[in-house]
């Protein structure tokens, strides 16, 4: 049964990783993945042409990911100074106060993380309260002090630091370079659900088809003479 | 032709002693790498995630009380490495977990446990293991109470205290684990 599920997830997969490739329709939830290039000469019968556009498009996935996160970067880079600065003057706060508070809130995702790990964790063995352990000293060490709470309590801080930063976007919508200072902050969201979006399908690109590929019943069920040739590089 | 016999007899009867020597269950009386996780190494980081506790706790009379536990779990942990007791107690532990899985008890992996057991009472005569433990046992049980009777908790501890009961939970399993 486990095995049916695997391969129905991996057909599954490799029919989202192609359906691109082949120029037809975009899975949901990965819309801002660049499309490739719509070539009217590449209609997809041969599969060399699939292989190669699979390659370009992962190339192509990648260093717009990595432009992105410059991007973000570079935005966070002047857009939150501002905004503690705002927010500083908006609620007496300490300097560093907003941005602890954000870092706090944008870690509720690893948070997440963290709890369906511990979930997990077989506490009547050594190896797993070692694992919890570790855990926990990691992310008390980066500041985290969640480990110990209830996901609710998370969900909560979130929903307050969310709170305070639309009043702190509604003031600066109301200064002269706030503005534009808006504009940076909606970039920024753009670019983060983007890259939300196109997780999934650099994670199976990147990691889980190399995962895969050594499942043992992978090259019985995925013809990659047909479908996916071994890249010029050497992947395989 | 005569002189050949013996010697192909006691080539044989070497590699039989080899045999015998890697298949036996005593083979190997040092650690080997496949112990995985000890007791000592879960100490280790209960003491490590502890002292970083005691730097996050706001209240003196918390972190002097992390301080006690620490205390314990040190003299615990100096007396479980010693002589190699360590890996001993693991192995054990993991042969008991094996045991339970199967649905019967292979005769081998019993003696090999009583073999051990008794190696771990020769090496600790006194017993001091076993005191530490109820000592480490009974510090983490004021401790769990202490932590139980805060009734104004400052809102500052809030999240360390939350920290220290896990720790403390998941640390008391493992000493109920040893054997």
């Amino acid at each position: 049964m486990p095995l049916q599920t695997s391969l129905t997830t991996l057909a599954v997969l490799l029919l989202f990783g192609l359906v691109p490739l082949a120029g037809q329709d975009t899975p949901a939830g990965t819309e801002p993945a660049p499309a490739p290039a719509p070539d009217a000469g590449a209609q997809p019968e041969a599969p060399e042409v699939k292989a190669s556009n699979a390659r370009e498009l992962l190339e192509k996935l990648n260093a717009e990911a990595k432009r992105d996160a410059e991007r973000i970067k570079e935005i966070e880079s002047i857009l939150f100074p501002y905004e503690d600065k705002v927010a500083m003057e908006l609620f007496f706060m300490a300097s560093g106060e907003y941005a602890f508070l954000r870092r706090q809130s944008e870690s509720a995702r690893t948070a997440g993380r963290f709890f369906q790990a511990q979930q997990q964790i077989d506490r009547s063995s050594w190896d797993g309260v070692s694992i919890f352990f570790d855990t926990a000293y990691d992310a008390m060490r980066s500041g985290y002090l969640w480990v110990g709470r209830e996901q609710g309590l998370i969900n909560e801080d979130v929903q307050l630091f969310n709170d305070l930063r639309t009043k702190v976007q509604e003031e600066m919508a109301k200064r002269p370079d706030g503005q534009a200072m808006l504009k940076l902050a909606q970039e920024r969201d753009a670019l983060l659900g983007k890259s939300r979006a196109s997780a999934p399908l650099l994670k199976y690109f990147n990691e889980r088809r190399q995962w895969w590929k050594g499942y043992p019943d992978y090259e019985a069920t995925v013809k990659e003479s047909v479908g996916l040739p071994a890249p010029a590089g050497g992947e395989r | 032709m005569r002189a050949a016999r013996p010697t192909a007899l006691s080539l044989l009867s070497a590699c039989a002693a080899l045999l015998f020597l890697m298949l036996s269950p005593s083979a190997g009386q040092t650690p080997d790498a496949e112990e995985g996780i000890s007791f000592g190494d879960v100490t280790k980081k209960f003491i490590r995630n502890m002292n970083l506790l005691k730097t996050m706790s706001h209240d003196a009379e918390l972190a002097r009380q992390i301080g006690l536990v620490v205390a314990k779990a040190e003299d615990l942990h100096s007396i479980s490495i010693l002589k190699n007791a360590d890996s001993r107690r693991s192995q054990i532990m993991r042969m008991r977990e094996k045991m339970l899985n199967r649905e019967g008890i292979k005769e081998s992996d019993q003696k090999r446990m009583d073999e051990l057991q008794k190696e771990l009472r020769e090496l600790d005569p006194e017993g001091r293991f076993a005191k530490a433990r109820s000592e480490m046992n009974r510090a983490l049980g004021e401790f769990q109470n202490s932590l139980g009777q805060v009734l104004a908790p400052d809102p500052r501890s809030e999240d360390v205290m939350r920290l220290l009961r896990l720790h403390v939970q998941y640390y008391n399993q493992c000493l109920s684990k040893l054997p």
